[in-house]
């Protein structure tokens, strides 16, 4: 049964890198050169979010840091910037995950919300400090607006597709560790 | 209770805090390079981008192609206004085909007179766009030509029709385009007839604004604007766009050339043009002597 499970938790992981690098490849496409007045959620967020509030062992820090820094050098943000305040936002969601096990769907959501308005506004503020180049803050507050929208299609597709949902009281991990 | 699981031992254990501690502090060391030293780590980015997209080519073209067939058959549906419509502009072309037979020839005549000869340095290499900036808050786009083909940086770049933007990050097969709508696009200019000089300034729009103009009242909308060779970083007299006046009553400039669908584009061959090797520093006089002395004396 180890083995299996083993495998299961890798393929996992293997999924994960494979829709982040996916997500990135879907932005990439030059469909549209012209500047858009519009912005989309960052599914990449969201995902990880889902990921680490529900199966934790499933998106292990080394690889949601690696997938973030990869995504800020392809998608010509300052690299590290985005990535760091990725890792710590989904660490401090993590260190919480057995406290999401017990929640209702809406409480988790409101949970998660908050910790992506707090990435949001920390950003912004890192930016305004930093003095990089301009960009435009609003479109930022949408954005956040609406990875929070996107969170329960992306936790809904998770568990419907991947069968990411919490885990089940009892149930043991690849070592036969209670999770 | 349930918080003494083993699993909350594993994520808060002091080996893991410390991996999430120095990944962190990773991160943010890049930033933190980043912003002091970013010819470096933009040209590593570069690099990672030259080695990642070019692989996955082959899933962006059909993918691309696709989208592009939709909107042409999107186009379709309105074919007979269009027939109409080129049907007139085919009518006015006429017209403009024989003026500009008559200039060709007088201008063929008046530079014979002058034994000009043009510059024979404007070649150019065409490029495929592979990939986009990927951000909407970032406005560049990635092209399939490199270091082996002998692009540069600092070079301009055209589709068909006008200005497009300027290379900046060159890897070895793939080089970044900062188009001219980019928030950090600056790019001087010439506003004809007048003969004004500005600066092009990005600002994440469709239509950049126009800035440091020398004489706004000399400019009116409908006016053409070139590139200039000010300062030698840009090759001089490339189409960009008209002059339009926006709702805030602020002069602005529509791009000539098609921001929609940029599919390939020309790199502008320019040697001789000034290197920028470092961040750049503050512009001040020059501080000595003769300064003071030129003080006193006025």
């Amino acid at each position: 049964m180890g083995s299996a499970a083993t495998s299961y938790v890798w393929g996992m992981r293997g999924a994960y890198a494979g829709i982040g690098l996916f997500l990135l490849f879907l932005q990439l496409l030059p469909l549209e050169t012209a500047p858009r007045g519009w912005v989309g959620p960052d599914f990449l967020l969201a995902l990880t979010f889902v990921w680490v509030a529900r199966r934790p062992d499933l998106a292990p820090v080394t690889l949601v840091a690696a997938m973030f820094l990869l995504a800020d050098l392809l998608l010509q943000r300052p690299p590290g910037l985005w990535a760091a305040l990725a890792l710590i936002t989904t660490e401090l969601v993590r260190i919480r995950a057995n406290d999401f096990r017990d929640m209702i769907f809406p409480v988790e959501w409101a949970v998660i919300s908050a910790f992506t308005l707090g990435f949001y506004v920390v950003f912004m503020v890192v930016w305004s400090v930093a003095m990089t180049y301009d960009i435009s803050f609003g479109m930022l507050i949408v954005q956040a607006i609406l990875t929070i929208l996107a969170y329960p299609a992306v936790a809904a597709a998770s568990s419907m597709f991947l069968g990411v949902t919490k885990a089940a009281p009892g149930q043991t991990d690849a070592q036969g560790r209670k999770l | 209770m349930a918080k003494e699981r083993h699993s909350t031992e594993e994520f808060t254990g002091p080996v893991r805090r410390l991996l999430v501690a120095v990944l962190a502090l990773f991160l943010i060391a890049v930033f933190i390079l980043w912003r002091i030293d970013s010819p470096r780590v933009e040209r590593f980015r570069t690099e990672v981008t030259d080695t990642l997209v070019p692989n996955v080519d082959w899933a962006m073209a059909p993918i691309t192609g696709m989208a592009d067939l939709a909107s042409d058959f999107r186009s379709y549906q309105r074919i007979y206004d269009q027939n109409q419509e080129l049907k007139r502009e085919l009518q006015q072309m006429k017209a403009w085909k024989e003026a500009a037979l008559q200039l060709e020839q007088e201008n063929a005549r008046l530079l014979d007179l002058n034994k000009v000869r043009l510059d024979p340095k404007f070649t150019h290499v065409t490029g495929v766009v592979l990939a986009d900036s990927g951000s909407p808050f970032r406005q560049s786009v990635l092209i399939n030509v490199g270091d082996r083909d002998g692009i540069l940086d600092g070079w301009a770049t055209m589709d068909g029709l006008g200005l497009v933007g300027r290379i900046s990050g060159v890897g070895t097969k793939t080089s970044r385009v900062i188009l001219l709508t980019d928030a950090s696009s600056r790019v001087p200019v010439t506003i004809q007839p007048a003969g004004v000089r500005a600066i092009l300034a990005g600002d994440n729009s469709a239509r950049p604004l126009l800035d440091l103009v020398e004489n706004v009242d000399a400019l009116r909308p409908g006016d053409r604007v070139f590139s200039s060779g000010d300062g030698q970083v840009f090759p001089a007299d490339i189409l960009v766009g008209e002059v339009v006046q926006d709702a805030d009553r602020r002069l602005r400039v529509r791009l000539v050339a098609d921001y929609e669908r940029l599919e390939f584009l020309r790199v502008i061959r320019t040697h001789d043009l000034e290197a920028i090797t470092d961040p750049g520093a503050l512009i001040a006089p020059p501080l000595g002597p003769e300064i003071t002395a030129d003080a006193s004396d006025g």
